[in-house]
């Protein structure tokens, strides 16, 4: 796999996993987690589809002339937001279907991102124990 | 002339509060465009340096993403949830 489609899958893999956590927890704590539940999927997976739809955008858009490139970008971009808006219209208006969880779902690759420098961070710091404590 | 209703007032408000927050959806936009662009040059000047940078840009683009979604989100909850209704 290349290294794109190696990111896109581990970012993937990563949000799934996340996202059954919750879930887990959702069913947990809470004593009818259906709507919280739907709303969570529903937002994961359209993140998920946007976020592979921009990457498929951006290796297209590299290859392209300089000139044509910030248009390309711009309106796709307007056209992940619309379905966002649609999305989170939907979600506001349909009454099975949590607005909460389908925030939270929305930014569920924004979270992965972003943790995943920390994720990596104590990973090394644990590495780093384990190799000083064996030098000892 | 009648005066307007409170009801109406926060209604007409909350619809201009929602239009000014999905204004925030614009920059990110722009900044996709720009960033791609550079990664282009990028790519032209060094071609094996290609999955590097694209990879380095979908993380840096889906992050980008989100803070246009903030303003949409926030426009969403003042058509659909009305908070301020509440305040009355």
């Amino acid at each position: 796999m290349s290294l794109v489609g190696n990111t896109q899958y581990k970012v993937t893999k990563r949000v799934v996993i996340f996202a059954l956590l919750i879930i887990g927890i959702l069913f947990l704590f809470f004593p009818n987690p259906k709507t919280y539940v739907n709303g969570l999927i529903f937002g994961t997976i359209i993140n998920l589809l946007n976020f592979r739809l921009m990457s498929l955008t951006i290796k297209k858009s590299v290859k392209m002339p300089q000139s044509k490139i910030m248009p390309y970008i711009i309106a796709n971009y307007f056209a992940r937001y619309i379905i966002y808006g649609i999305v989170l219209g939907i979600a506001a208006v349909a009454d099975y279907i949590s607005l909460t969880t389908t925030i939270l779902g929305v930014f569920m690759v924004k979270i992965i991102i972003l943790s995943d420098t920390f994720y990596d961070i104590i990973l090394r710091s644990s590495k780093n124990r384990k190799k000083s404590k064996e030098g000892r | 002339m009648e005066g307007i209703t409170s009801e109406a007032f926060i209604l007409g408000c909350s619809a201009i509060g929602a239009g000014l927050a999905a204004i925030a959806g614009i920059g990110p936009g722009i900044g996709q465009g720009y960033a791609a662009g550079k990664a282009a040059e990028g790519v032209g000047r060094q071609p094996e340096a290609q999955g590097d940078i694209i990879r380095t840009m979908i993380l840096g683009q889906a992050v980008a993403e989100t803070t246009g979604i903030y303003g949409l989100v926030i426009a969403i909850i003042l058509l659909f949830v009305r908070p301020l209704m509440g305040a009355l």
